[in-house]
C-alpha cells in the first residue's frame, strides 16, 4: 500500500475487497496437476528403463526449464484476464471465438480422458502396490492376489469405474467433502514422498539390497531378487550405464510432459486473490518446486536403489510383464521402510495416482458451464440441481467422458501410455501464440494490464509466448523421437501395437483439436436459426 | 420485438462505461440498463513535485509522467482500471492520507464529477429517439451519486419508478441490497428490502408482465454464489477451491416466487454469471470483470409473448 513511505491509494467502504484464493492454494492446485509422483513413475518406468544412457537428472531439469515459459504465459494471461475459464477466455478474445472454443474443447476432452486414465492409475499404481506391500509384510496371500487382480485389466477397469462413481457422486452431492478429502490426501501425498526420501537416504545400499531380496522372494518366490532382476533385464536386452545426450533428449518427454500442467489455476482465474501476482508466481513456482522435489527424490533413489535396478525393474515390466514384479517408485521406496511408515507412504503416494481424478472434474466442469452460458452447448448443461446446488448434468457428462477414457486406456492398446499429450499441448501452443500476439491484437487491453512490460520496446509477453511455443516444439520433437510415446509422424513407427498405429494416433490428436471448430460452427449455425448469434459472446465492443 | 442490453457492477471503469454506451449500436439494442454499482472503490493519488514531474503507483507498479500529455495518458489508464486518479501536491496528499473526512469528501467529489461526465457522454452519443438508457445505483454507490443521474435527459434513473418498456412490459428497479459483511453504503435489512419491493409492486397492474431490475439476486438461486468469508473477510478455500455460499436476498427471492414476474435482472455477485428459473421467472446475472476492462452483459429479446432469447456477452 505504500511506495516510498507514501500511501499509494485510498479506498472506501465497498464490497468485493476480499482475500480470495491465495498463492498457496493456487500452488497446491497446480501441484496436483503437475504431479511429482507420476513424474517419478514415468521417469523410472520409461526414462530409466528404455533410455538407460539418458540422464534422468538432466531430463527432469531440462523438462522443468522448457516448461517455465508455458507456466509464465498462463500466469501473465491470467493476470491480464483475471477471469475463470483459462484459454477459453484468452484465445477467444485475442484470436477469435472459434479458436477459443476449439482450444478449450480440445484440452477439456483430453483432460476428461486423462481423468479416466487417473482412475486406472489409482488401481494399478495406487492400490496394487499398497496391497502387495501389506500382503508381503503380513504374509497374506489374499492381499497379494488382490494386488495382482487390481493391477490387471478387468480389475483396473472395475476399480477405476468405482473410483469414478464415488468421485462423481461426491462432486454431485458433497462437493466440499470431495475437495476436503483431496486437500488432506495431497498433504499425505507429500508426506508419503518425504517418508520414502528419508528412508532411502538413511538406508545403506547393502541393507536395501537385503530388504529388496526379502520382498522380492515373497512376491516372486525367487531368492536373491536383486541379481535376478538384473539378470532377467539383461537377458531381455537391457543395457545399463553410460551417458548419451540423444537418449537424455528422448527420455525428456516422460518427466517433462507433467511439468507443462503447472497452469491449472488458470481455470480459477476469477477467484484468485491478487491475480496479477499470485497467478504469475504460483505457476512457475509449482514447476520449480516439483522439479526440485523430483530431483531430491531421484538423488535418494539413485543413492540407495541405484539407477541400474530402477531401469531393470521398469524394462522387464515393459518388455516381459509376466517376468516382472512391476515395482514402481513408491513400492521401491516403501521396501526401505518399516510396515507402518511404508503403509503411510504408499497410502500417500496413492494420491499422486488419483490426483487427476479429483482435480479435473471440478475444473473441467467449469468449461462445460461456460460453453452452456455462451449458448455453444445446450442450456441444460449449466442447470444447477435445486437440492444439491451442483451442476449435475455437466458433472455426469464429464464423468461419462472419463469412463470412455478409462475404457480406452485400459483395453485399447493404441490409447495406452500417454498418447494424448501431444494433442493436449496443441491447446498450450495456441495459447502461446495468443500471448505472443496479445500486445498487437489487443493493444488497449494489454496497455491496461499489469503485465504490460516491455524490454527495449518489445513486449515481454510476446517473448515469453515465443519461448513457450519453442519449449512445446522441443517436447513434441521428443515425443516424435520416442517410438514408445505412442504418437508418431512416421507412418512406419511401431510402438508394439502395430506399424502405423502411432501415426494414426497423431491424426486422432489433430482431429480432436479440429473437431472443436466443427462443433463451434455447428452450434453457431443452430443458434443463428434460433435467433442467437453466439459469436457476440466474446466480441469486444469498441470503447470509442 | 425489443432488444435490451443489461450490465451491472462496472465500479468506476471508464472503459466499461464507454462500452456500455456503445453497446446500443453494437448489439442493436433499443434499451440499455446499467443495474447498479457504478462507482469506483479506489482513488489513486498522482503526486506532483511542483516542477512538472508526477509520480504514482498503479497496480503495484511505480509510474511517472513528465509532461501534461503523459499525465493525461496516465489518468486515462487509471480510469480504465476503475480507479479515480487525483492529481495533488505532496502536502495535499499528506492531508488526505491523514483524514478520513477528507478522503470521504474527495471520494464524493470524484464520484460526482465522473458520473456527470459519463452522463454527458451518454447524452452526446445516444440518440434519444432510438435508445432508452436506464442507470441506477447499487449497494456500493454513495447515495449522493444519484444527483448525477437526475439531469432529466436521455439517462433516466429508474429506481423506485415504474418504467414502461416497449411491448407493454413494466420495469421496477431497486438498487439496494441485503446486508453484506462490507457495510457498503446502500444495504438494508431483508425486512426493509421486502417492504420496498412490496411498495413498488403495489403500484403496477400486472406483476406477471413486470421486469424486476433488482441489483441483488435472489437467495440460493445459483446467481448469488460467492466465496465464503471468515470474520477477517478472507475467503475460505479447500484444496485450492473456494467454498461457495449463497449471499443473495431472501426478500428478492420471496418476491419473485410470489409475484412471478417475466424477468429478473440482477448483478451484485460478480462471480455468479448465469441464468436461473424461479417458477416462470427467468433470472439473469451477467457477472462482472470490470477490472480487466471487459463489460459483461446480457442481451435479452422480448416479444409480445415474453422472453424470446437471451445471450450472455463479454464485450
Amino acid at each position: 500500500m505504500t511506495e516510498n513511505g507514501k500511501q499509494a491509494y485510498f479506498t472506501r467502504q465497498a464490497t468485493g475487497l476480499v482475500r480470495q484464493i491465495g498463492a498457496f492454494d493456487s500452488f497446491v492446485y497446480n501441484q496436483s496437476y503437475i504431479n511429482v509422483g507420476m513424474i517419478l513413475l514415468y521417469a523410472f518406468l520409461f526414462g530409466a528403463a528404455l533410455y538407460p544412457a539418458g540422464s534422468l537428472w538432466l531430463a527432469i531439469a531440462l523438462g522443468a526449464l522448457i516448461a517455465v515459459p508455458t507456466a509464465l504465459v498462463h500466469g501473465m494471461l491470467a493476470a491480464a484476464f483475471p477471469r475463470s475459464g483459462g484459454e477459453y477466455v484468452y484465445n477467444s478474445r485475442i484470436l477469435s471465438p472459434a479458436w477459443g472454443f476449439a482450444s478449450n474443447w480440445n484440452i477439456t476432452l483430453w483432460l476428461f480422458f486423462y481423468m479416466g486414465v487417473g482412475c486406472n492409475w489409482f488401481s494399478v499404481y495406487g492400490l496394487s502396490p499398497l496391497f502387495r506391500f501389506l500382503g508381503t509384510r503380513t504374509d497374506s496371500t489374499s492381499l497379494l492376489q488382490l494386488s495382482g487382480w487390481v493391477a490387471g485389466k478387468h480389475g483396473a477397469f472395475i476399480i477405476g469405474t468405482l473410483t469414478l462413481v464415488i468421485v462423481t457422486a461426491l462432486y454431485c452431492r458433497k462437493m466440499m467433502l470431495a475437495v476436503r478429502l483431496q486437500r488432506a490426501w495431497f498433504i499425505l501425498g507429500v508426506i508419503g514422498l518425504l517418508i520414502i526420501v528419508a528412508a532411502l537416504t538413511f538406508t545403506s545400499k547393502a541393507d536395501y539390497t537385503s530388504a529388496y531380496n526379502g520382498y522380492y522372494e515373497k512376491v516372486m518366490g525367487v531368492p536373491d531378487g536383486y541379481s535376478a532382476t538384473l539378470a532377467k533385464a539383461k537377458e531381455l536386452g537391457f543395457v545399463a550405464g553410460g551417458f548419451a545426450l540423444l537418449a537424455t533428449f528422448i527420455a525428456l518427454y516422460w518427466p517433462a510432459n507433467f511439468f507443462f500442467w503447472g497452469n491449472a489455476s488458470t481455470y480459477l482465474g476469477g477467484e484468485v486473490r491478487h491475480a496479477s501476482k499470485t497467478q504469475l508466481y504460483s505457476m512457475p513456482a509449482a514447476v520449480i518446486f516439483s522439479c526440485l522435489l523430483a530431483i531430491v527424490a531421484l538423488a535418494a533413489f539413485g543413492k540407495t536403489v541405484g539407477k541400474e535396478l530402477i531401469g531393470a525393474v521398469g524394462y522387464t515390466a515393459l518388455i516381459s510383464p509376466l517376468d516382472s514384479p512391476g515395482f514402481i517408485y513408491s513400492e521401491l521406496g516403501a521396501i526401505a521402510c518399516g510396515t507402518f511408515f511404508g503403509t503411510i507412504a504408499l497410502i500417500g503416494c496413492a494420491y499422486w495416482a488419483v490426483a487427476f481424478v479429483f482435480s479435473v472434474l471440478g475444473a473441467m466442469t467449469r468449461n462445460l458451464l461456460a460453453w452452456s452460458l455462451d449458448r455453444v452447448m445446450p442450456d441444460g448443461l449449466s442447470a444447477v440441481h435445486d437440492r444439491f446446488h451442483t451442476p449435475i448434468a455437466a458433472i455426469v457428462i464429464g464423468a461419462i467422458a472419463c469412463e470412455v477414457g478409462l475404457f480406452l486406456f485400459t483395453y485399447v492398446p493404441a490409447f495406452a501410455v500417454m498418447v494424448g499429450i501431444f494433442g493436449a499441448y496443441l491447446t498450450f501452443m495456441t495459447t502461446s501464440i495468443s500471448a505472443a500476439l496479445f500486445p498487437f491484437r489487443k493493444k488497449d487491453l494489454f496497455d491496461l494490464s499489469p503485465v504490460n512490460w516491455r524490454i527495449g520496446g518489445f513486449p515481454v509477453i510476446t517473448l515469453v509466448g515465443l519461448l513457450s511455443f519453442l519449449g512445446l516444439l522441443v517436447l513434441d520433437l521428443s515425443v516424435f523421437s520416442d517410438p514408445y510415446s505412442g504418437v508418431s509422424i512416421n507412418p512406419a513407427t511401431d510402438a508394439g501395437t502395430g506399424a502405423g498405429v502411432p501415426f494414426r494416433m497423431f491424426w486422432i490428436n489433430l482431429g480432436v483439436f479440429l473437431s472443436g471448430f466443427a462443433v463451434y460452427f455447428a452450434a453457431k449455425s443452430i443458434r443463428k436459426a434460433q435467433g442467437t448469434d453466439i459469436s457476440l459472446a466474446f466480441k469486444e465492443i469498441p470503447p470509442e | 420485438m425489443t432488444r435490451i442490453f443489461y450490465a451491472a457492477d462496472i465500479h468506476g471503469s471508464e472503459l466499461c462505461f464507454r462500452k456500455f454506451i456503445n453497446a446500443a449500436r453494437f448489439y442493436n439494442a433499443q434499451v440499455l440498463i446499467l443495474g447498479g454499482d457504478l462507482t469506483g472503490k479506489m482513488i489513486v493519488p498522482i503526486v506532483g513535485d511542483g516542477c512538472g514531474e508526477y509520480s504514482t503507483v498503479v497496480l503495484g507498479k511505480a509510474e511517472t509522467a513528465s509532461n501534461l500529455a503523459e499525465l493525461a495518458a496516465l489518468e486515462e489508464r487509471i480510469r480504465g482500471n476503475g480507479f479515480y486518479p487525483h492529481v495533488c501536491s505532496g502536502e495535499e496528499h499528506r492531508k488526505i492520507a491523514g483524514s478520513s473526512e477528507r478522503r470521504s469528501e474527495l471520494f464524493r467529489t470524484l464520484i460526482l464529477e465522473t458520473l456527470e461526465r459519463w452522463v454527458q457522454l451518454a447524452e452526446k452519443r445516444l440518440d434519444k429517439a432510438q435508445v432508452r438508457c436506464f442507470i441506477m445505483l447499487g449497494n456500493d454507490d454513495d447515495p449522493i451519486a444519484a444527483k448525477a443521474l437526475e439531469r432529466g435527459g436521455i439517462v433516466v434513473n429508474p429506481e423506485f419508478r415504474s418504467i414502461e418498456l416497449p411491448g407493454d412490459w413494466e420495469m421496477l428497479s431497486i438498487g439496494y441490497s441485503n446486508k453484506t459483511p462490507f457495510d457498503s453504503p446502500r444495504e438494508i435489512s431483508e425486512e426493509a428490502l421486502g417492504a420496498k419491493i412490496a411498495e413498488q409492486v403495489e403500484g403496477i397492474d400486472d406483476p406477471r408482465r413486470a421486469i424486476f431490475n433488482f441489483h441483488c439476486p435472489p437467495f440460493d438461486s445459483g446467481l448469488d454464489s460467492a466465496p465464503e468469508l471468515d470474520e477477517r473477510l478472507a475467503v475460505q478455500s479447500y484444496a485450492g477451491q473456494p467454498r461457495p455460499v449463497p449471499v443473495g436476498s431472501t426478500a428478492v427471492r420471496d418476491a419473485i416466487i410470489k409475484y412471478q414476474p417475466l424477468l429478473g435482472l440482477h448483478g451484485h455477485v460478480h462471480e455468479s454469471r448465469g441464468g436461473a428459473k424461479l417458477g416462470r421467472t427467468l433470472c439473469l446475472n451477467p457477472g462482472s470483470s470490470y477490472g480487466a476492462g471487459i463489460l459483461q452483459g446480457v442481451i435479452i429479446e422480448l416479444d409480445e409473448s415474453g422472453v424470446r432469447s437471451h445471450q450472455f456477452v463479454s464485450g
